[in-house]
């Protein structure tokens, strides 16, 4: 395939400790949802395919060129998980200057920053200093920043942060819209931003891709493992001590779980259809490691 | 130049090349992505850099030289006096400098680091424009001193300029968050104070023996600036 | 770079050289294709030649590995409709008697409108050899017709 994103035992060291380890993957067109708890080792993974950090070894390429080159970093798109931006910059006057850090022609540069502004509902602050926006609105500016240029690699660090449920909606729309003809890498620690629009889940823990593959390939892992059951209060809270729960509500006077085991937790456990939800848990919780 | 032809032989020219249309082209176009566009040419991050070096820096530079040269035209102007262009000069290198180091601060190195012209050349770039405003401000200072100190008065200035800047770049290279404006200002302010102190010394500073030491300063100073630029310019953003 | 019209121009060299619509839009297309893989983005002007190279290699590959003994396609697709069929044809015929590779120049820069430096850098020659041989493949057609012709 041509415009595939490469990553060749991609690692990152500082001193003792590995933020990656040899993390390899093909990504060609399509949502990949990079999924992990802080500190696994997604913004790193995420900086060193932006070329933002030098891996310790490895090799990171898209559509053959390398990560160093301009001819990669001409059709990255990145949003990084905090940005600032030069105080006296309105919102135009950060996209247009981004928009010529990335070799776009004035004309051009003023016409997709309007369209970008557009897009993420932004016109009408198109004048407005940064340093007034809201946490989201800001969000908002540096995901029309990533879309500069038409990227084919679009590269979405925690991207839903701050914002509210509409704006998430519509976000997830947009990526699902961008998807079909670019590689687009998003990476979060909320399961249901990629939970529809990945194609590829990437379960990356401790710096290791412990899985990827579609939806489906990926919950095989915790297929058979999830169960449904309701009890009693005090024997509720003794299984959700030895169990990673997914859910608890209360149902009357009992208490509703969704339980991680290996095997049936107890009697009149039900087993139940697995969804990202759990997997994430099964990688990601305390008590699993116990 | 190549005598053109006209219209008709072009025409004929075309209609007997002619071939027929292509059969896959469209849905050939549709799969391709968008080109980036050309490159800019070694002068295009410059010129998009100096529209958004802030007009203060220029401000500075400019009020700067003024002062210089209104100070060397003061009635009463003499080698006394001089030595304060001295102690000043590293001043005006400030603003070019926290303007130099101003993306990690703002929290926008990461993001220029992984656009086409990346933070390195974007620095660079910057650099050659911020240098090059410098250079009014020398001149004034060393039109002033010039006078009075005579060929020295390059050494004399010199010494403790080169001293601020590398200071400046150290600092910009160990303060990535929002102090390091602050410490430039406090290496400027430093070299400052230390050249006054100097100047206070029961030292025969303008010797001719001492022009050595002023020699060897200036050729230490402008090493060390060369050094820690070129390890600045390695990793000028995130690290 | 207007991509529609690039790959007109591009297939339209291949065709000169290869004679054959299908093979010269496949190799048209692996132009296009390596092109957009190149290491380092190129400026406008060095793009083109650039674009024009790939297709010039692809194209002489291709005219080698073709086997001697198998005919040459139809030298002639069909006829521009609009255009007065004898001056065409006459022009056709006068162009076939021209050696290849001042036709090539003829193409490059009166149809494909391709600069004269960048047809210097695909062709390795220098300007000034590639405006004189312009000038005299001119010169020759013009004798070749008669003057009032053209």
């Amino acid at each position: 395939m041509e415009y595939q994103l490469v990553l060749d035992r991609v690692t990152k060291q500082y001193g003792p400790k590995i933020a990656c380890d040899r993390i390899s993957l093909q990504a060609g067109p399509g949502v990949y949802g990079l999924l992990g708890a802080n500190g696994a080792g997604k913004t790193t993974l995420l900086r060193m395919i932006c070329g933002v950090l030098r891996p310790t070894s490895g090799d990171i390429r898209f559509a053959g060129l390398d990560v160093s080159s301009e001819g990669y970093r001409a059709r990255l798109g990145y949003l990084p998980q905090d940005f600032g931006y030069y105080p006296e910059f309105t919102a135009l006057d950060f996209l247009l200057y981004l928009a010529a850090l990335k070799g776009l022609p004035r004309a051009a540069a003023r016409q997709q920053s309007r369209d970008l502004l557009e897009l993420v509902g932004l016109t009408g602050e198109a004048g407005h200093r940064i340093r007034t926006f809201s946490g989201g609105m800001r969000q908002r500016l540096g995901i029309a920043q990533a879309l500069l240029g038409d990227p084919q690699l679009l590269v979405l660090d925690e991207p839903t942060a701050g914002l509210d449920p509409k704006e998430r909606v519509r976000f997830r729309n947009l990526i699902a819209r961008l998807g079909a003809r670019r590689t687009v890498l998003l990476s979060t620690h909320i399961v249901s931003d990629v939970e529809h629009i990945a194609g590829t889940i990437l379960i990356l823990k401790s710096g290791v891709l412990l899985q990827s593959g579609p939806r489906d390939a990926v919950l095989q892992a915790v297929q058979g493992k999830v169960w449904t059951c309701t009890l009693p209060p005090a024997e509720a809270e003794a299984l959700c001590a030895r169990y990673p729960a997914a859910d608890t509500c209360p149902a009357g006077e009992k208490v509703a779980l969704r339980l991680l085991a290996d095997a049936c937790p107890c009697p009149g456990a039900q087993p139940a259809e697995p969804t990202l939800e759990d997997l994430y848990l099964y990688h990601f919780s305390e008590v699993s490691e116990a | 130049m190549i005598s053109r032809i006209d219209p008709k032989t072009r025409q004929a020219l075309q209609a007997a090349f002619a071939v027929p249309p292509p059969s896959r082209k469209a849905e050939f176009l549709r799969s391709l992505p968008p080109l980036p566009p050309p490159a800019g040419g070694p002068l295009w991050l410059v010129r998009v850099q100096l529209r958004y070096i802030r007009k203060r820096v220029w401000l500075a530079g400019t009020a700067a030289a003024a002062l210089f040269l209104g100070a060397g035209a003061l009635p009463g102007w003499n080698a006394d006096r001089a030595w304060a262009l001295s102690a000043l000069l590293p001043l005006g290198l400030l603003a070019a400098a926290a303007e130099l180091g101003r993306s990690a601060p703002c929290g926008m190195a990461e993001l220029e680091q992984a656009c086409r012209y990346d933070l390195r050349q974007l620095v660079l770039a910057r650099a050659w424009l911020l240098g090059l405003g410098q250079l009014p401000v020398l001149a004034a200072a060393l039109a002033a001193a010039g006078p009075v100190w005579g060929a020295a008065a390059a050494l004399y200035l010199l010494a403790p300029y080169l001293l601020a800047a590398w200071l400046c770049l150290w600092a910009l290279g160990v303060c990535r968050g929002p102090e390091a404006p602050f410490a430039c200002a406090a290496a400027c302010v430093g070299v400052a104070v230390l050249r006054t102190a100097l100047e206070q010394a029961p030292l025969a500073l303008y010797a001719p023996p001492a022009l050595w030491g002023w020699g060897a300063a200036v050729l230490l100073g402008a090493g060390l600036t060369a050094r820690q630029a070129r390890r600045w310019l390695a990793a000028p953003g995130v690290g | 770079m207007d991509l529609s019209a690039q790959y007109d121009k591009i297939y339209r060299y291949c065709c000169f050289h290869l004679r054959d619509p299908q093979l010269a839009e496949d190799l048209t297309q692996e132009t296009f294709l390596r092109f957009y893989r190149q290491a380092s983005y190129q400026e406008q002007g060095k793009a083109l030649a650039y674009l024009y190279t790939i297709a010039r290699n692809l194209c002489l590959d291709a005219v080698r590995r073709r086997r001697p003994e198998a005919p040459l396609p139809d030298d002639h697709p069909a006829p521009d409709p609009y255009a007065p069929i004898d001056r065409t044809l006459a022009l056709r015929q006068a162009l076939d008697t021209l050696p290849a590779d001042l036709r090539e120049l003829l193409l490059l820069r009166y149809v494909n409108e391709l600069s004269v430096g960048d047809i210097a850098v695909l062709t390795g020659l220098s300007r000034y050899a590639v405006y004189r041989r312009l000038r005299a493949g001119l010169a020759d057609l013009k004798h070749l017709l008669r003057e009032e012709e053209l």
